[in-house]
């Protein structure tokens, strides 16, 4: 009786020990399932976005996952507890504020430097060095990247792939 | 008999309750860390972050003058874009850019903003080099280190979704706030710098994105001891960044944990040389 009460307490024991499993998500448009914790490892399976796993245990920069009934390693970088989420932009939005944002921010900055107390030609040189480009800005947020000319260029990293 | 079973019993338990304690410690993290990435997991939160990062990025802009050469920044936003879609966040659009200045650095902005300097393209020899710096900065963004750092947090919300509230409010303490914050944030990158840790882990996440991307796994290492010396032109990174030495000790125990070595064949300098040529002079 105080043996099966002890190895039932140890087996109560080690089950607690065991790391939970939890899903995770791919978030990389493809992920290969390795054979072990390591970059140069042997691909499994290919994975792709959204795809769910279950975790087994976390060794440093890696995941030991299930996926289809095959067991593997998923780097952490591709990994979420949540499902990827879709791209979101702004953009469409903050362009009706442009007019709108130059003014308040800047004066919001003003503003912000007198609520802390801070002698006018401070206060001057703080709004100098928070003045804005959203010229700039909105160059910078012109600058396209097509679709296939992203996937060529991705292709010519893999092993093979015209440099 | 049955004392020597009770008092093996107990030794065990002893030692699983010492593991356990540590399995807890190392849970309680893990879920901070995955309670952090759940908060992150609104839409609502991005647009904050995304809105926040662009304020900062236009002071970046006002500082530095974006470079006209346009096939520069298209290769730039190659490289770029293409070590984002290893680096865990498919929400972001991210932008990179080339601004004009002899000084060496690099910086990132929340939401998906990252600058270059023309002199840290100058330093370079290979395109892996350039992924290097890249996914250093695209980690500061997936590890939202300044959004963490500001740390303008609610009673029971993330720092995130404080900053949702803040740019959701239309009063005057909110649009102050919301100067605070961006001069915290311009305070980390141009004077006093996030946390040496920050820095590590960028470094670290960056040679893994770089790594998992395709690229030379031992570049950023191999960038950073070649530009270590130039004391003028790292005036700024050498005030907001840990001593070039540590950063490299901690690079090589990456290297050597993850077992990766130095491979030139995944460098791609020709395709480097012909996209920064007019840059490069």
């Amino acid at each position: 009786m105080l043996k099966r009460f002890i190895t039932g307490s140890l087996a109560l024991m080690l089950t607690t020990g065991l790391v939970q499993a939890e899903t995770l998500y791919i978030q990389s448009q493809k992920a290969y399932l390795m054979g072990a914790p390591k970059f140069n490892a042997g691909k499994l399976l290919m994975l792709k976005k959204g795809d769910p796993v279950e975790s087994i245990q976390r060794q440093g920069n890696w995941y030991q996952v299930t996926s289809n009934d095959s067991v593997g390693w998923l780097s952490k970088l591709l990994l979420k507890p949540h499902p990827p989420l879709e791209k979101v932009s702004i953009l469409a939005r903050a362009d009706a504020d442009f007019k709108e944002n130059v003014r308040r921010r800047s004066s919001s900055i003003v503003t912000a430097g007198a609520a802390r107390g801070l002698a006018s030609e401070e206060r001057s040189r703080i709004h100098q060095q928070n003045e804005a480009n959203y010229y700039a800005l909105k160059q910078l947020e012109s600058l396209q990247t097509k679709e296939q000319e992203l996937t060529r260029f991705s292709e010519a990293l893999q092993p093979g792939g015209a440099q | 008999m049955t004392h020597k079973y009770i008092l093996a019993t107990l030794t065990l338990s002893i030692v699983l309750a010492g593991c356990s304690a540590q399995n807890t410690i190392q849970d309680n993290r893990l879920r901070v860390d995955q309670i952090q990435a759940r908060s992150s997991a609104s839409t609502e939160d991005v647009e904050a972050e995304i809105q926040f990062g662009r304020e900062l990025a236009a002071r970046i802009l006002a500082r530095y003058r974006l470079s006209d050469n346009k096939g520069l920044q298209h290769y730039l936003n190659l490289v770029g874009r293409t070590l984002a879609t290893n680096s865990g966040r498919p929400e972001l659009t991210y932008y990179f850019a080339a601004i004009e200045s002899s000084e060496i650095n690099a910086y990132a902005a929340p939401g998906g903003y990252v600058f270059i300097t023309t002199g840290a393209i100058k330093q370079m020899n290979d395109e892996a080099e350039l992924a290097g710096v890249l996914a250093h900065e695209i980690a500061h963004i997936t590890e939202k280190h300044i959004v963490k750092s500001v740390g303008i947090k609610g009673a029971d919300s993330s720092a995130i979704s404080s900053f949702s509230k803040l740019l959701g409010a239309a009063n005057d303490p909110s649009r102050i706030a919301f100067s605070q914050a961006i001069d915290k944030a311009l305070d980390y990158l141009f004077e006093n710098g996030l946390q040496a840790e920050d820095e590590y882990q960028s470094d670290n996440t960056g040679t893994l994105i770089a790594t998992q991307t395709g690229y030379d796994p031992s570049a950023l290492h191999r960038y950073l001891e070649r530009i270590k010396s130039k004391r003028t032109q790292l005036a700024v990174v050498n005030k907001t960044h840990p001593p070039f030495n540590q950063r490299l000790n901690q690079l090589n125990q990456l290297l050597t944990l993850e077992g990766l070595t130095t491979a030139p064949e995944l460098r791609f300098a020709p395709r480097f040389k012909t996209n920064t040529t007019n840059q490069r002079g």
